[in-house]
């Protein structure tokens, strides 16, 4: 039986606490947006002693199910004001299941200032000063805490600019490797965890938990099926292990949204030089290679490793989102300079969507000229070094682009966009616009099964963007990688997965009922919002997306504020 | 490939990349390498990738011609760059 562990960080207690029947079928985003919504208070200070820190795992955590080791790091955001649910991969989501517990819950904030470290073994977690450990970097920081628990050890950290209260500040998780490589990025969560203290999570690897299944033969003969559609899906089980998410590139800039110089174009004549197939060159000559997972049991593979001129490692997981926000949108042509990026956002513990957004900006209010490599990483060096300059950075796109003047600043409740310009990809802009996270493609992104000019129409994305933001708050339930949702666009592999639930937790599980947990999450959410004080007049993109066309397609986002307030119908559930 | 050292005067020459595995054996193939292959002249884009993909067809999201999106009807030239691409997950 899996249990929450609640950390009380003003009296430095640590509870074992049974998990109450009604969060029994909850896991992951939704799990966090429960929780969020009964415990604590939706109008206060994000980075104050009333909001709560969450992390955990999904539904299928510490099964084989494919791709079911994602993280979930929930909170109310200090970027957005608004819930929020960052997941990423790495080791510790399963080591969590292994160790038997399906949250950790991190409240209050400590009186006296301290830092400390979690430390949780099979049958002991434990608060120990982080003196030591306070100040490093997530490089050095997990280095040392694998020289000092074991090299096996899994970490959640954060680095400084968690530690200063950056808005834009990532929780970090090492992965197979022992780097802190793997990013629960968006939305400041880094800073929610320096709030409280907390400067690292280190799990002890020899938890021996099993999970419990009401059929386990059942469940590994849907599991096997499960796995066959995954890996016979051609995106999932071909391009992600030979190309990985930058196989994007040249995808978005053909359809002409990929978001280039601060979104003012959507094709770039040097997307080739950022692009997959360019890395892949690259990785040829000095080392480094595709096809890695990002956590144990993940059969896509998806990740790489990027070595610098010298063949070490640089960074792992040089992914599209990262590529793009960071490359054409800054006007930056060479993927050493990105992966230089991705490493120092890794390290410091940012955000690489928001800081790519935010030194756009910056070059937009001519700070330093688009495509200054240079410049770029100094931006980012202001921000490590906290100058003034940094700080103002370290508060995100929008805050920094408003001080700057910057009028055409891509932001949806104050976290920047992803690697989709909304005036193309339509359905996405639909996300963006009324996801209950900001800007967020991983709440829903929606590009239509067949791509061409007809995907710039508005029609139907509306429609469209409300299942997709459905099913991948599924698999954020599920702690599943939306990628593994591709091959439920055919119902007999949804069937599969509804097979795995049955045989998991019991009872008859068909799509409307596994579809309901994507529901249930998104309402809550949306709940959690309102009281927190958001309306409908928040849900919609910034000014210039509906009046600046996009040269590459010639569109606008001309998708009405009253038809954006028919996604996500359900907000009426309010469970 | 150069019209200049080509053979078969019916043929043309192509850049071919291609995201999706081909149902007919191209030399020196891989998911999203580049390759050469030849065509006979007037061939559509639309003929040229049925006849790569076939029962296939389902599985592609995306087709461009020398970066842009092209029509099934775009008759191939000699030197154009074909791009097959899957449907795109997101990110």
């Amino acid at each position: 039986m899996l249990k929450f562990l609640r950390v009380k960080t003003d009296i430095k207690s640590i509870i074992d606490e049974k998990v109450e029947e009604k969060y029994s079928l909850l896991g992951g985003r939704g799990l966090i947006a429960s929780i969020l919504n009964d415990e604590i208070d939706p109008t206060c200070h994000a980075l104050g002693p009333g909001n709560k820190l969450i992390i955990c795992g999904g539904l299928l955590n510490g099964t084989p199910a494919p791709a079911s080791g994602r993280l979930s790091v929930g909170g109310k955001s200090p970027l957005t004001g608004t819930i929020k649910e960052a997941n990423a991969g790495g080791i510790a989501a399963k080591m969590l299941a292994k160790l038997g517990i399906k949250a950790i819950i991190v409240e209050n904030q400590p009186a006296d200032k301290t830092w400390f470290i979690l430390r949780v073994c099979k049958n002991k977690a434990e608060l120990l000063p982080a003196d030591k450990y306070l100040g490093l970097n997530n490089y050095a920081l997990t280095k040392q805490l694998r020289e000092d628990f074991g090299e096996k050890t899994g970490i959640i950290s954060i680095g400084r600019a968690g530690e200063y209260g950056y808005r834009n500040s990532s929780v970090q998780v090492t992965d197979m490797d022992g780097y802190p490589t793997r990013a629960a990025g968006r939305g400041g969560l880094g800073a929610v965890m320096g709030s409280k203290g907390l400067k690292a999570i280190v799990l002890d690897p020899a938890g021996n938990v099993e999970a419990e299944y009401a059929d386990k033969e059942n469940f590994m003969a849907a599991n096997k099926n499960f796995i066959k559609a995954v890996l016979e899906n051609p995106t999932t089980g071909k391009v992600m292990p030979a190309l990985g998410t930058a196989s994007l590139v040249n995808i978005c800039n053909v359809m002409g949204w990929l978001p280039t110089h601060n979104y003012s174009d959507g094709r770039w004549d040097k997307a080739e030089n950022i692009s997959a197939e360019r890395m892949v060159e690259i990785q040829s000559t000095r080392g480094g290679s595709q096809g890695h997972a990002c956590h144990p049991g993940c059969v896509i593979r998806c990740s790489n490793i990027y070595n610098d001129e010298t063949g070490e490692h640089l960074t792992s997981a040089l992914e599209y989102e990262t590529i793009s926000l960071n490359g054409s949108n800054c006007g930056i042509a060479s993927l050493d300079t990105i992966a230089r990026i991705d490493r120092m956002c890794d390290d410091f513990g940012l955000d690489t969507m928001e800081t790519g957004c935010t030194i756009a900006v910056c070059m937009e209010a001519g700070k330093i000229p688009f495509g200054d490599e240079a410049g770029a990483i100094s931006l980012i060096q202001e921000m490590i070094d906290g100058t003034e300059f940094g700080k103002l950075l370290g508060q995100g796109t929008e805050v920094t682009g408003k001080k700057l003047g910057v009028k055409r600043i891509p932001t949806v409740k104050g976290q920047s966009m992803a690697g989709y310009d909304p005036r193309a990809l339509k359905g996405t802009g639909v996300t963006y616009a009324t996801s209950p996270m900001g800007a967020d493609h991983t709440a829903g992104n929606a590009p239509t099964r067949n791509m061409s000019k007809e995907s710039y129409d508005k029609e139907g994305k509306v429609e469209l963007s409300t299942k997709m933001q459905v099913l991948f708050a599924l698999f954020d339930c599920l702690g599943l990688c939306i990628f593994a949702a591709a091959c439920t666009a055919d119902p007999k592999n949804l069937a599969f997965l509804c097979e795995m639930m049955a045989a998991k937790f019991g009872g008859e599980w068909d799509a409307n009922r596994i579809m309901g947990l994507g529901q249930q999450t998104v309402a809550l959410e949306k709940k959690f919002n309102q009281a927190a004080g958001f309306t409908d007049k928040d849900d919609k993109l910034p000014d210039f997306m509906y009046t600046e066309t996009l040269p590459s397609t010639g569109t606008v986002f001309d998708i009405a504020d009253e038809e954006l307030r028919k996604a996500i119908p359900f907000g009426a559930l309010n469970q | 490939m150069s019209e200049n050292i080509r053979k078969n005067s019916n043929l043309i020459g192509l850049c071919f990349k291609s995201y999706i595995t081909p149902i007919e054996t191209i030399e020196g193939f891989a998911i999203g390498k580049k390759c050469l292959c030849e065509v006979a002249v007037n061939t559509t884009l639309g003929i040229f990738i049925l006849k790569l993909f076939n029962q296939n067809m389902e599985s592609i999201g995306l087709i461009a011609v020398n970066g842009q999106i092209a029509s099934e009807d775009r008759i191939l030239l000699e030197g154009d760059q074909v791009d097959i691409y899957g449907f795109m997950i997101g990110g």
